[in-house]
């Protein structure tokens, strides 16, 4: 299976507001794809379609079908639990729970009812090598996850993602909050995962999208414009809109 | 429209006045080595040589003006091509260049005796002037079916160019060595002319390249 995910004929109303209109998109598996565009395009909207997040939101409603591994997530009964174990999610701003580094890792595999310590301290030390974080924190496991700096909760945000063994990873501006050195050992993570992982990834810089996704998609007021390899995009954009955009003409 | 925006276009807009200006100095050399061939004219082979000092000058500038756009603008799509077909443009342009100078040191060189191969130079150099207005005239405007054009020149270009060669081997067995080394040198000063077309013709594929993202290989 080439493509992880399948949207077509998205369409997506906050009440009367048309927020995305008509998507079609394939995502590739083990591939970051980059969502760009400007505020308000629709980019991280769609981003939360795809482990159904948007179903918190009432006035929300949703037409057409996201295939995830050929099944239809916004089929009736669609197991949602399971799906947000498999489509992680980090967010803009760090947001380590109020308890040690140990247990906030630990805290997805224990609400899936894993209690033997052993296989825990497992699950905790391989998802925070993953997530290039254990050698910075092996000797302090029981402090507060709050104690670290932004760059390194960010990661911890990514090791706990990667608990619960998901195949896909959704990050909306996961460094728009950190800073250059943080920001590139980020970077230099997503380009680690993706050997294990498929990575979605919002982003307002376009040199970050351009440095590290294999795939980009361009938004523009809930349309998506252009689709393409990012080599292309970023050299010779097919759309006189995305190449206005990515070249700053807009504004 | 942005500052910042702004600001980059009128930087890539110097970028894009300075290689033009360049061509007109390397046209300007071409001319004058016609003159210098035609009259036999030592101190405008001289200028040229100096001349080339001005057009590496201008190239530096160019690749300094580049290298900054690039670190502290992070270009994409056609302005990312814009600069770098300015950087390659203006290295052709100085190796064109640098032929003129060979050109003026072989009229310094054979001085008077020059006489049974300059129609040959001189009609060659007429050629790269025609070919090198058109081609800084097709960067100019951005027309890529001119470039096309001026890159099929080069064929006309390479068939002249062979057709002078074979004149030179059909005069005969040279008697003596230094009818040996004026042959040797006019096939050389040939072969740069020759070559200067070629260089021409990257421009064209640059020009090409700048306009619609396609790489192509001409001729």
């Amino acid at each position: 299976m080439k493509n992880i995910l399948k949207i077509m004929n998205l369409n997506l109303y906050y009440d009367e507001f048309q927020a995305l209109k008509d998507i079609n998109i394939d995502i590739e598996n083990n591939k970051v794809t980059a969502l760009i565009g400007p505020s308000g395009c629709g980019k991280s909207t769609f981003l939360k379609c795809l482990n159904r997040m948007n179903d918190l939101i009432e006035i929300c409603s949703i037409f057409g079908e996201i295939e995830y591994k050929e099944e239809n997530i916004y089929k009736p009964n669609y197991d949602v639990i399971n799906l947000r174990t498999k489509v992680g999610m980090v967010f803009q701003k760090p947001n380590p729970f109020p308890m040690s580094i140990f247990d906030n890792v630990a805290y997805g595999p224990r609400c899936q009812g894993i209690k033997e310590k052993k296989r825990l301290e497992e699950i905790v030390i391989s998802s925070l090598k993953s997530a290039a974080l254990y050698e910075e924190v092996k000797d302090r496991m029981k402090k507060s996850a709050l104690s670290l700096s932004g760059g390194q909760q960010q990661r911890l945000c990514i090791a706990r993602a990667i608990a619960m063994e998901p195949e896909v990873i959704l990050m909306d501006e996961p460094t728009s909050s950190l800073d250059p050195i943080a920001t590139l050992r980020i970077e230099e993570l997503i380009n680690e995962l993706k050997k294990k992982y498929t990575i979605i990834i919002v982003t307002h810089s376009m040199q970050q999208a351009a440095r590290i996704s294999d795939n980009t998609a361009f938004f523009l007021m809930g349309e998506l414009i252009e689709f393409n390899k990012t080599d292309k995009i970023f050299t010779t954009p097919l759309q006189q809109k995305t190449e206005d955009y990515i070249t700053g003409r807009f504004g | 429209m942005l500052q910042n925006r702004k600001q980059f276009i009128i930087d890539l807009e110097n970028l894009n006045n300075k290689v033009i200006n360049m061509g007109k100095e390397v046209i300007m050399s071409y001319k004058n080595t016609v003159i210098a061939c035609e009259e036999n004219n030592l101190d405008l082979a001289k200028d040229i040589m100096k001349q080339d000092k001005l057009i590496n000058d201008i190239e530096i500038s160019i690749n300094v003006d580049a290298y900054l756009l690039i670190a502290k603008q992070c270009p994409v799509a056609s302005d990312l091509r814009g600069i770098i077909t300015g950087l390659k443009i203006s290295n052709d342009l100085e190796r064109i260049g640098d032929y003129a100078v060979n050109i003026a040191k072989y009229i310094l060189k054979t001085k008077h005796d020059n006489s049974t191969y300059i129609g040959a130079i001189i009609k060659l150099i007429d050629h790269i002037v025609n070919m090198l207005e058109g081609i800084m005239e097709a960067f100019k405007n951005e027309n890529i079916e001119l470039a096309l054009e001026i890159s099929d020149l080069d064929e006309v270009l390479d068939h002249e160019y062979e057709k002078e060669v074979k004149k030179i081997f059909m005069i005969g067995k040279k008697t003596t060595d230094i009818e040996t080394e004026e042959a040797m040198r006019a096939l050389l000063i040939l072969k740069q002319i020759e070559r200067a077309g070629d260089h021409i013709t990257n421009i064209a594929e640059n020009i090409v390249y700048l306009v619609n993202g396609r790489r192509v290989e001409l001729n």
